[in-house]
């Protein structure tokens, strides 16, 4: 199997000012690498590019210009419809807010990350990762029902229910208490060992967990004055 | 987990809308189908029973009236036409088979028809079908009587039984002339098999028999002092038969020659008197004075157009109905879009194409939409039955209630293909919703 990648290469990315409506460009990145198995850490303030960097990557946002290559694949090139698999097949994502859909229970949020892969629903598969995350008696329970760590957790396990070669978190521990932030960032550490993990936060006993640590505003040019 | 069960799981998230939209949905279509069944049914139920008859020669009055008193069994009779007539149908050459038609008994609410014997065994109900009997035989005496197969399974009465006959006939209004003829008991001596026409409601016998307990009555029941003419013999033969009939039903053995005695007898006689021989020699002339000769093919037809017009404003409505329903279901979705916006999102950073959430969305309007026509058929067959035991009563209309048709089917594919058209909208709302801006929060 050949070695997964992240490469992004001359992205850059623009939106319109809210006041003055003039474009406002809030990424330019020139190079940056992630290599198989890596953890890394980017550190940034609010405001400052971090979601949409990975919303870039996870090619929810289409950058103006420059490339994304993962693993082979520059997602930027790929139709909609082929992005929208790729990503469900290949990369996870973590969220600040959870992003939980209410009406369905912890087990039916994780089968979901499964439905739109093309692979199909693997109800056991999804079970035994909600195990891992401890929520064995939480399965049908619905995100109402969970404490926010409990909910994390949850999103957690969807994140990575695909086997994905890269997991993108962004300010995963930002809701949670000092405890649950410790917890869900051990399990998130844990389930992505061998993949990729990209996270974002501007949390330092967060950044302090990671062996690398990018400091977003010396990757990005439009934010380095 | 699949597209369906986010589905279904939407639509129970929002139970009542989804509730309410169904409903409004099941009584636009409940209406449609209701309508559609009666008005096909009571068509067929009315062509059914005409045919058979070319003619019916009956005293001069309403042609309509005639039709429904004679062949559907409500109405009363426009008058009276000499029993001569009918014998004088019997020795036209022109004439395949005739039957005299005497109403004026009823028993509790179901009409006693007087008629011979051969009406039975020749004329049809409906096209190219006989009567058959479920059980007995045909009445072949005076004082014996034939159920139609109603009235049996309403009356619960047997061949073998022995009723009385009521003077006089209910009319749809529920009122009737009370006089039981208890000096004349009758036998049942068949039963027939349901032929899905007015003729299940009646009571057949012979004009003897009808004659025989009841003559021309005049007065109130106190005065009936039985001084009519009783023939208590009981040999069709020999005993007395009526002087007058309402009715003479005639089948021609060509169509030429029934509008050759329809001419005759409903318009003046011609000035030209070569013409006007050749009529005064056709056998039934003498007694074309007070009397019309009826299509009745022609008056169901004047019929149903009547009925048409009521039944398109009746369909106009029904479609009004479902349009309404229609934009609830426009409404209901569309209304929810701003809430789903997340959801959506979120599925679509999971992976979810757009295609699968405009799918997921149509599908919800469709599920809606099919579920109401569901209950809509539901609703419209018991409507329909719960206005069959009226038609068959008041007008002698007999309709089969639970009748599923092309026309339903149509209908009801019209109904969730409009339905999925109505979630179009919304869908296309959910369809270009934006993931990023939804994601929240942003940094």
């Amino acid at each position: 199997m050949s070695q997964s990648y992240l490469h992004i290469s001359n992205v850059r990315k623009s939106y319109p000012d809210p006041e003055s409506g003039a474009l406002k460009m809030v990424l330019d990145i020139d190079d940056f690498r992630l290599e198989s198995g890596s953890q890394v850490a980017i550190a940034g303030s609010s405001g400052g590019g971090k979601t949409t960097l990975l919303h870039c990557i996870a090619g929810i946002v289409t950058p103006d210009g420059g490339s994304i290559d993962i693993s082979g694949t520059d997602i930027g090139k790929l139709r909609e419809r082929k992005r929208d698999r790729f990503r469900a097949n290949h990369i996870g994502y973590v969220y600040q807010t959870f992003n939980l859909i209410q009406g369905f229970t912890a087990l039916e949020n994780v089968m979901l990350g499964m439905l739109f892969s093309g692979k199909g629903v693997n109800k056991d598969k999804a079970e035994a990762l909600l195990v891992q995350m401890g929520l064995k008696d939480r399965l049908h329970y619905k995100p109402s029902q969970l404490s926010v760590g409990q909910q994390q957790r949850v999103s957690i396990a969807r994140a990575v229910v695909n086997d994905p070669e890269l997991v993108l978190a962004d300010e995963p521990t930002g809701n949670l208490d000092p405890a649950s932030s410790e917890e869900a960032l051990a399990l998130l550490k844990e389930v992505t060992k061998g993949k990729m993990l990209l996270l974002v936060s501007h949390e330092q006993d967060v950044l302090d967990r990671f062996d690398r640590v990018v400091a977003l505003h010396d990757i990005n040019r439009a934010t380095m004055s | 987990m699949t597209t369906l069960s986010i589905v279904t799981k939407n639509l129970r998230k929002r139970l009542l809308a989804t509730v309410l939209t169904t409903l409004s949905i099941a009584l636009g279509a409940g209406l449609i189908l209701s309508i559609l069944t009666i008005q096909s049914e009571t068509e067929k139920s009315f062509n059914q029973t005409s045919v058979g008859y070319d003619l019916i020669l009956a005293a001069k009055g309403s042609q309509l009236q005639s039709t429904l008193n004679t062949l559907y069994h409500v109405e009363t009779s426009t008058g009276i036409v000499p029993y001569a007539l009918y014998e004088a149908t019997l020795r036209d050459p022109r004439v395949e088979y005739a039957f005299p038609f005497y109403v004026g008994d009823s028993f509790r609410q179901y009409r006693v028809i007087g008629t011979s014997t051969d009406y039975l065994e020749q004329a049809a109900p409906r096209r190219g079908m006989a009567y058959t009997f479920r059980d007995g035989r045909n009445f072949e005496a005076v004082h014996e009587a034939v159920l139609g197969g109603l009235v049996a399974d309403q009356t619960g009465m047997k061949v073998g039984d022995t009723f009385f006959f009521t003077h006089g006939v209910t009319m749809a209004d529920g009122a009737a002339e009370e006089y039981v003829h208890e000096d004349h008991p009758v036998t049942i001596v068949g039963i027939l098999d349901y032929t899905g026409t007015a003729n299940d409601r009646v009571i057949f016998s012979a004009v003897q028999t009808t004659h025989s307990v009841h003559a021309p009555f005049q007065g109130t029941p106190e005065d009936h002092d039985h001084e009519h003419d009783h023939a208590h013999d009981d040999d069709l033969e020999v005993a007395a038969k009526p002087e007058n009939l309402d009715a003479v039903l005639v089948k021609f053995k060509s169509p030429a020659s029934a509008l050759q005695v329809a001419g005759m007898i409903n318009y003046p006689v011609p000035a030209n008197p070569v013409i006007a021989n050749n009529l005064r020699r056709d056998p039934l002339f003498p007694y074309r004075e007070g009397i019309m000769a009826v299509s009745p093919a022609v008056q169901i037809n004047a019929l149903m157009n009547i009925i048409g017009n009521v039944d398109w404003v009746l369909r106009a409505i029904a479609v009004l109905v479902v349009i309404v329903a229609l934009f609830g279901i426009l409404v209901a979705i569309y209304n929810t879009m701003e809430e789903r916006k997340r959801d959506i999102a979120i599925m679509r950073s999971l992976g979810a194409s757009r295609g699968t959430i405009l799918r997921i969305i149509l599908l919800e309007a469709a599920f809606i939409c099919f579920m109401g026509s569901f209950i809509g058929l539901l609703l419209g067959w018991a409507a329909s039955a719960a206005v069959a035991p009226y038609l068959i009563t008041s007008a002698g209309i007999f309709i089969e209630p639970f009748t599923f048709s092309l026309n339903h089917a149509l209908v009801l594919m019209i109904l969730i293909g409009l339905g999925i058209i109505a979630g179009t909208i919304p869908a296309l709302k959910a369809y270009r919703t934006d993931v990023a801006s939804h994601l929240t929060p942003t940094s």
